[in-house]
């Protein structure tokens, strides 16, 4: 069995969590709520040092403009207090707009058009028709403008929705067996590094 | 005037972000990598509210002696712990080490591979091929799984190939319907924010 | 015939078909895939000039399938005498670039002059395109507190279009879909390391060649390993996670026969 006080920690923890496949217990609230206080500790660090680099250092050399968001980001406290939380929504907006603004400069050009470049491929393969087959009919599927009358538009979502099942088939398998090599990982962990009963 | 003001400010801050990224112009670039700077720095700020706001509420729940109060000190003791580790000894010190190797590596860990037995579970259960969607779902999963498995070459020496071929052909034909769908809505979306008519994220009316 | 199993059962199956192969191993074959492939070509024709960029977004949730997979690059990498600057976007990914860092630095490499720690940046879409932008004003400091101004390995990198490759850890955000929407200005390759729950949806930017290739999950890592030859955790783990892959398949085709059995008298009933 090992002896350090940390791999101990970790193995009991870990059979406090898995306790759970039994029924709720206090165990696997524990390990619940220290996972919630130090995964908090740990953002709190990581983000109070981004803080002091660019915002405290920054400010101790004599860059003013750094008290704008600094300011800002102090504006976010207020929400703990009911008469002052109005004064959170300029973080909050600059925030939102800030990353939607971000997301769109790249959406058109990377997710619209290359999407859409890379879909025009030539029809000289089963695998090319296929795929050009499938992103077509997948888009007529989320058409909703007007609903599918002829035959053509009805066969077209079917074939949609029959691409999206085998979709959603895809990741359902990927998710399982993602889960799987998560187990394995806990396991492996359990009886090699702290029992030391297999190598 | 208290949800006008920031709704212009916010667009604003967007628009010059929007405009920089289409327009070649250096002033403009230079304020739009100042306000994504600004946003980072708000974005660190907010994740030090997280965890304070997070620290209130356990010690609200201690101080109201609730069921999961001993929980919570539990919860307030390691968080303490490692905060102080990581801001008076550093992240490479071992105390903060300990923390993170001791509870939240393999707790997280724990967690994530726990559902493994509950989808084992709603396989048995629930995954049933009561309809041709249902069963075209299921034979793609079916497939994709015998193919990422060792064991599926030793069935069948062609289902790692028609895995790939499921996952390379139609699952990526319909995800990339999808993706180009939600990239529709996502530039609608942003164009409503922009615009200040989507203002949900500022809250209640006072 | 359904409600007298109890899903225990099932448990301790799924169980015991992780734990027997790691004590009696099976030696299954493992078959390449083509985009792992991929990757470990192109890194290959890798020299030491060539600066790389490398992501390590996953927190320690993750670590069975993208860990293998970050130990077989350090592996590969130490061999190739690369320069890399590491960046992360999710608060725990600081923990992943210190593992990097210290398998490369065993491997030769040195602090400064070939790998540079820039922490970890809140924001992430923000960061991610305030950092590919001006990576000097985006992280004034590295980790350990020097002046980013002041490292010889960021003295002609600016921004990311300066970077021979990036290589990205995905698990949550920013993933495929933002690193793809900001490094599209730049032109740089793209490698991106998923989870295999991920891979279903990164395919995709493959197909479009806006990323150029994809190492997916435990499968990866072990196929990665094996291009290495250098066998570890990941090829060990391979015939475990084919015999848990079986029981989920037989439990799915089980639960269908029993279902249409009943199904079926029912309707004789």
């Amino acid at each position: 069995m090992s002896t350090d006080l940390t791999v101990w920690l970790a193995g009991i923890l870990t059979l406090c969590a898995y306790s759970f496949l039994y029924k709720e217990n206090p165990f696997y609230r524990l390990a619940e709520y220290l996972l919630v206080g130090v995964g908090a500790g740990y953002a709190l660090v990581v983000g109070w040092t981004n803080i002091l680099q660019k915002a405290i250092q920054p400010l101790q050399k004599g860059q003013i403009a750094v008290l704008i968001p600094v300011v800002l980001g102090l504006l976010l406290f207020t929400r703990f207090s009911r008469k002052q939380a109005w004064l959170s929504r300029y973080p909050i907006a600059l925030m939102v707009c800030i990353g939607a603004a971000v997301a769109l400069s790249g959406t058109i050009k990377e997710q619209l058009i290359k999407q859409i470049g890379a879909t025009m491929l030539p029809l000289n393969s089963f695998d090319n028709i296929v795929f050009v087959a499938g992103v077509v009919t997948v888009l007529s599927y989320f058409f909703f403008t007007f609903k599918p009358t002829t035959a053509i538009q009805r066969g077209s979502a079917l074939v949609g929705r029959s691409f999206l099942m085998v979709a959603f088939g895809s990741m359902v398998g990927s998710v399982a067996m993602l889960r799987t090599s998560l187990l394995i990982g806990r396991i492996d962990f359990v009886f090699k590094q702290w029992f030391h009963i297999l190598k | 005037m208290r949800r006008e003001v920031p709704v212009f400010l916010g667009s604003a801050a967007g628009v010059v972000i929007l405009a920089a990224y289409f327009i070649n112009y250096k002033p403009l670039a230079t304020l739009s990598a100042e306000l994504m700077n600004w946003g980072i720095i708000m974005s660190a700020f907010a994740l030090c509210l997280a965890s304070v706001n997070l620290v209130r509420k356990h010690v609200n729940q201690i101080a109201r002696k609730e069921p999961v109060a001993p929980f919570s000190l539990a919860l307030l003791i390691v968080f303490f712990g490692i905060t102080l580790a990581g801001l008076f000894q550093g992240q490479n010190s071992a105390g903060f080490t300990f923390f993170y190797k001791g509870i939240l590596e393999p707790v997280s860990a724990s967690f994530y591979g726990m559902l493994g037995f509950y989808l084992l579970s709603a396989a048995f259960r629930t995954f049933r091929a009561r309809s041709y969607e249902a069963t075209l779902l299921l034979l793609s999963a079916l497939a994709v799984m015998l193919g990422r498995a060792t064991i599926g070459s030793l069935i069948w020496e062609g289902f790692p190939g028609l895995a790939e071929w499921f996952l390379g052909t139609p699952n990526a034909a319909a995800d990339r319907g999808v993706l180009i769908g939600a990239s529709l809505g996502l530039l609608s979306s942003g164009v409503r924010l922009m615009l200040g008519i989507d203002r949900a994220y500022l809250g209640s009316e006072e | 015939m359904k409600k007298a199993l109890d899903i225990r059962w099932l448990y301790i199956l799924l169980f015991l078909s992780i734990i027997v192969p790691m004590a009696r191993p099976l030696g299954l074959p493992l078959k390449m895939g083509t985009w792992t492939k991929v990757v470990w070509d192109t890194l290959d024709k890798l020299t030491p000039n060539d600066v790389l960029l490398i992501c390590p977004d996953f927190n320690p949730s993750i670590e069975s399938e993208l860990g293998p997979q970050r130990d077989a690059l350090i592996y590969h990498l130490g061999q190739k005498g690369v320069k890399a600057i590491f960046v992360t976007f999710v608060p725990q990914g600081t923990q992943q670039t210190k593992k990097f860092i210290t398998g490369l630095e065993a491997a030769g490499r040195k602090y400064g002059t070939d790998l540079v720690d820039l922490g970890f940046l809140a924001g992430e879409e923000t960061a991610l395109a305030a950092f590919f932008g001006d990576m000097k004003k985006a992280c004034p400091k590295d980790a350990r507190g020097t002046a980013t101004a002041d490292i010889p390995l960021l003295k002609n990198i600016n921004t990311a279009r300066d970077v021979k490759l990036l290589i990205h850890f995905a698990q949550s955000l920013p993933g495929t879909a933002e690193y793809v929407r900001q490094l599209g200005p730049y032109g740089i390759t793209f490698v991106e390391c998923v989870s295999t729950g991920a891979m279903a949806t990164s395919v995709t930017y493959v197909q479009s060649k806006q990323a150029l290739g994809l190492i997916a999950g435990l499968q990866g890592a072990a196929e990665y390993e094996m291009l290495n030859k250098h066998l570890a955790y990941a090829t060990t783990a391979m015939d475990s996670q084919s015999l848990a892959y079986t029981v989920f398949i037989g439990a799915v085709i089980a639960g269908n026969v029993i279902y249409y059995i009943e199904r079926k008298r029912a309707r004789t009933k």
